[in-house]
């Protein structure tokens, strides 16, 4: 049997963890709400944009634009692929994180020239170990995702792309399928691939023609970037809100863990405290036997 | 009764607007763009501008809008844009402040061509919020 002092450190240190993990359990669930109402408040955009140009690719069989240019002389040993990586700035989200970098390590070993442009703290020090390159100067935070901070990312890849540098852009995320089911997706942001886009129902009746104006080059020109960043606006609110889901899930089973520990450990610390005390009559009453008798 | 079509104006942040309108008037790449209900389906890019619809009471509204597009259908329009400001929304003296701050660097002759075009855009953001200000006021 354990001593008393013993069960009685044990219970506190017990008590102080579940302070700690039912605090980040009330942050995460504070954080979750305020990300599912920007998840909510961005929605109608993503799918409106999305639509559109699934429309236009329809409509417009033929399009010879700079971002559907699939680059497809370019050997597979050459190829210049870029990743933008979301993970969490910080552990303790149950498998959010684990996830992502499993993901993006497969995706790794089968592209010959990967470039990383990696998000959160977690997965930069976890590509740092494992000793890839990733590209410098992409130090942004993904804790509450903003429209200015997706824009400048999105023009950065736009302008890579353009230049060149980079013949594939790709997005790997977290998508909340709902609350319980996360789940790790990766997006090809650029070029623009005709089998990425659902084909929409053709309307009954009359086929609609579009017109462009000015010109259809003219008006992807203005719709790609959008749906650059908004895709990418999408993938940062989508990653956080699921970062905060996750982190709430694991914290209510740490909680629940500490509250079940807990439970045991006072039952063990009665026991002992009984036992203690047994121990103590029996050894008075043995005592005083011994002088009743002489 | 005047005709009219659903008119949808989203960005990123919110729902801007969503209703029925019986006219508006769009910024487009080569100047303003006017669509009535019944327009013949179309998609066009959207420059940051002062866009103006009237709701079927036959009043105008403003907006200051960024970059995006519109998908005008007979029936609807959707317009997608980076940013929409009502002028109530604006604060003129920051606009102006922002305004003079782009004209100051574009004296300045950028030689970075990022700077140039971040700048120009800077510009006609603070220019389309004074104006559509401008315009609420003078209605």
């Amino acid at each position: 049997m354990t001593g008393m002092k013993e069960i009685r450190d044990h219970i506190k240190s017990v008590q102080q963890t579940l302070k700690i993990t039912n605090a980040m359990y009330l942050i995460s669930s504070a954080n979750l709400r305020r990300a599912r109402k920007q998840l909510n408040d961005v929605l109608p955009y993503f799918t409106k944009i999305y639509n559109a140009i699934a429309d236009i690719l329809q409509r417009s069989p033929e399009l010879n634009h700079p971002y559907f240019d699939r680059r497809l002389h370019i050997p597979r040993e050459e190829r210049k692929i870029g990743y933008i990586i979301l993970t969490g700035d910080k552990g303790l989200a149950g498998a959010y994180n684990h996830n992502v970098l499993q993901l993006a390590e497969e995706r790794m070993k089968r592209t010959v020239n990967p470039r990383l442009f990696v998000m959160g703290h977690v997965g930069r020090t976890y590509f740092a170990d494992q000793g890839y390159q990733m590209e410098p100067s992409f130090g942004f935070g993904v804790q509450d995702p903003t429209m200015a901070q997706a824009r400048t990312i999105s023009e950065i890849m736009v302008e890579k792309f353009q230049k060149q540098e980079l013949d594939e852009v790709h997005l790997i995320y977290t998508e909340m399928v709902t609350p319980l089911e996360l789940r790790v997706r990766e997006l090809r942001l650029l070029p623009l691939v005709r089998s990425d886009f659902p084909r929409l129902k053709e309307q009954k009746g009359f086929r609609r023609t579009m017109d462009y104006v000015p010109s259809v080059d003219a008006v992807l020109d203005n719709i790609v970037p959008g749906y650059v960043k908004g895709m990418i606006f999408g993938g940062l609110v989508e990653s956080f809100c699921s970062e905060q889901n996750a982190r709430m899930t694991a914290m209510q089973t740490a909680n629940d863990n500490a509250s079940d520990m807990l439970k045991k450990l006072s039952l063990s610390y009665n026991q002992a405290r009984q036992t203690a005390i047994t121990q103590e009559i029996t050894e008075i009453v043995g005592g005083s036997g011994l002088f009743t008798q002489s | 009764m005047e005709r009219t079509f659903f008119l949808e104006v989203v960005t990123p942040e919110r729902t801007f607007f969503s209703g029925e309108c019986s006219s508006m008037v769009l910024p487009t790449l080569d100047g303003l763009y006017g669509v009535l209900a019944g327009h013949e389906p179309m998609v066009t890019a959207v420059e940051s501008g002062v866009f103006k619809y009237r709701t079927p009471d036959g009043m105008w509204h403003f907006a200051a809008v960024g970059k995006g597009f519109a998908e005008v259908m007979p029936e609807s329009t959707i317009l997608l844009v980076t940013t929409a400001e009502r002028p109530r929304e604006i604060d003129e003296q920051r606009a102006r402040q922002a305004m003079e701050r782009a004209q100051q660097r574009l004296h300045t002759l950028p030689t970075d061509q990022q700077e140039y075009t971040f700048s120009r855009a800077a510009l006609e953001r603070a220019k389309a919020r004074l104006e559509a200000k401008r315009m609420q006021r003078k209605k």
